[in-house]
């Protein structure tokens, strides 16, 4: 936490090490948050990019986060998800199985993730909104129980009921055998 | 799911979270061990099953990122020492002057000078001091306040229709062929408009202008070529030499059939979207409305298309100054969100105009069949104000 502020106060200044290091820090975890809520590689690859482009107008508008980086990156995340969703809730995007597959993974990899990812994603629209955002936040984002409650605003009790709730559904979903989607 | 059995989901996800194994776990809960073990299978998988970024888009994003940054601080650091310095001397003279013949009763008074007032030069020599005697910090801050402060006052010379010389600086938000919009102000621009760099979205533009009843016409406009925009580019271009002045007629022209990414119908080819539509981004300007038809109105000059979504705050005309909220897309077309009466000078007006529409109705009625026209009108003025306010749920930012 203290190193995070310390950061922060570089990352005003608008020190070339230090958006280096934010950008270092925030990409991964800001993305997997993103690629949890959204379908599509490419789509989470350009959300993450705006995230840190929204980053840069705040420092410069002065609007800088006050104390959290982390939780401030992820508000921007959550809304630039939403704006998304918004612009997109008409015309659902084509889905392209092959985007999920890590483009790092070797041809070995690919078979099998194909069919773990795809299905992940469709069980993920099960979800309701809330339990998206904490399933998100847990594993996407990698945010303890307490600080998704404190993030979201609501009791660590809740964000467990909605975990457990969400996981069952997924559950349900991954583990029933059904088509692979053409 | 029952109760019993969520409760003990929950137990068990704990202490998977505090590093139990799965093993260990359904062991304690013998009786459900075998509804459990799919779920804590799922809970442990989720890590693994979860998108990586790719290492290359991160590299990608990283020097963009970085890019911007360094942009972003040579401009800062370039606004801040820009002009202030070498007049030190001079403004320490101007300042104790001031100060001694009118005292400061009269600075405070200039704070609401207009540019062509008597004050309105003290009112710039006090800021300029206040510039110079502040810390790097505070400076940058004042600045961006002070600029501010150039951009409100020529919207107050346009709304009291005044001509004057007006100069301020801010942030190319629309280009289109007659008007720009420039930090919240439109800005006509015409054959005689000197422009000088190359106009950009989100670049910033100094612009020197006359305010006057039909809007403010710049009379020159210079670009600042040392600043990449913020926002990423549709097409960025890789040259790094200074592009030639262009006129505003180069500009390319407005699509007006350009489908909104709202109501993109879904496309029949299977070839997959990579690539979306840049977002839409949402700026804010004032300025006076020259026409109005059912698709779009002309505010000084510039182009905003209206649709169904648009919310209209007001009883709008023709020549009244208005607040726009509008979306802007790649291509320059702007959508308005709200449209916003500013002129409060024209209420009474108003008033007066239905107040006799009434009298006439009445006298006409007389001779004819009884129709109930003077209550309804009355009724219809008085509510209208009231339901104005429902729609604060819109902004992105």
């Amino acid at each position: 936490m203290q190193d995070e502020l310390a950061l922060l106060a570089r990352a005003r200044t608008l020190d070339g090490d230090a958006l280096a290091e934010v950008h270092d820090r925030y990409y991964a975890p800001i993305f997997r948050y993103i690629a949890f809520r959204v379908s599509d590689r490419d789509v989470a690859e350009d959300l993450t990019s705006e995230v840190f482009t929204r980053l840069l107008s705040a420092l410069r508008d002065k609007h800088a986060p006050q104390n959290t980086l982390r939780g401030w990156l992820y508000g921007v995340a959550a809304r630039v998800v939403s704006d998304h969703h918004r612009r997109h809730y008409r015309a659902p995007e084509v889905e392209l199985d092959e985007s999920l597959i890590s483009r790092d993974a070797g041809p070995a990899d690919i078979v099998e993730k194909l069919m773990t990812h795809a299905d992940l994603k469709q069980a993920m629209r099960e979800l309701t909104e809330d339990q998206q955002q904490v399933l998100a936040l847990r594993f996407g984002y990698d945010m303890p129980i307490q600080e998704v409650a404190r993030t979201l605003g609501k009791t660590e009790g809740a964000i467990k009921q909605l975990q457990a709730r969400a996981i069952a559904t997924l559950s349900r979903k991954l583990t029933t055998p059904q088509a692979v989607d053409a | 799911m029952n109760v019993e059995f969520e409760v003990k989901l929950i137990e068990a996800l704990d202490a998977l979270d505090r590093g139990e194994t799965a093993d260990a776990i359904l062991a304690r809960y013998p009786e459900v061990a075998d509804d459990l073990r799919p779920l804590l299978h799922t809970a442990t998988a989720l890590p693994a099953l979860r998108m990586q970024p790719s290492e290359a888009q991160k590299m990608k994003s990283r020097q963009a990122f970085l890019k911007q940054g360094a942009a972003l601080r040579q401009t800062t650091q370039r606004r801040s020492q820009f002009a202030f310095v070498p007049r030190l001397a001079a403004l320490f003279g101007a300042l104790s002057v001031a100060l001694a013949v009118l005292g400061g009763g009269a600075v405070a008074a200039s704070g609401s000078a207009l540019p062509g007032d008597p004050l309105y030069g003290l009112k710039r020599t006090v800021e300029s001091a206040r510039l110079t005697l502040s810390g790097d910090a505070a400076r940058t801050a004042l600045q961006a306040q002070f600029e501010a402060q150039r951009r409100a006052e020529a919207t107050a010379l346009l709304k009291a229709g005044r001509e004057v010389e007006v100069q301020f600086t801010g942030q190319i938000e629309s280009l289109q062929p007659d008007a720009w919009v420039v930090g919240g102000l439109v800005v006509r621009v015409d054959a005689r408009t000197q422009i000088s760099g190359q106009p950009q979205l989100d670049r910033l533009a100094d612009v020197r202008g006359l305010t006057g009843r039909d809007g403010l016409r710049a009379l020159s406009i210079t670009l600042d070529q040392s600043v990449t925009p913020v926002t990423p580019e549709p097409t960025p271009s890789p040259s790094e030499t200074p592009t030639p002045t262009i006129t505003p007629n180069t500009i390319a022209t407005l699509e007006p059939t350009e489908p909104r990414p709202t109501r993109q119908p879904p496309t029949p080819t299977p070839v997959p979207t990579t690539t979306p539509v840049p977002a839409p981004v949402s700026i804010e300007f004032t300025g006076s409305v020259n026409s109005q038809t059912a698709e779009s109105w002309i505010i000084d000059g510039a182009t905003v298309a209206i649709d169904a979504n648009t919310v209209f705050k007001g009883n709008i005309g023709v020549g009244q100054q208005v607040k726009v909220q509008a979306l802007r897309y790649a291509s320059g077309r702007l959508l308005a969100t709200h449209i916003e009466l500013l002129s409060d000078d024209d209420g009474g007006q108003n008033t007066n105009q239905n107040g006799n529409q009434n009298e006439d109705n009445q006298n006409g009625n007389d001779n004819h069949d009884e129709n109930d026209n003077e209550n309804h009108n009355d009724n219809e003025d008085d509510n209208h104000n009231d339901n104005d306010n429902h729609n604060e749920n819109d902004n992105h930012d």
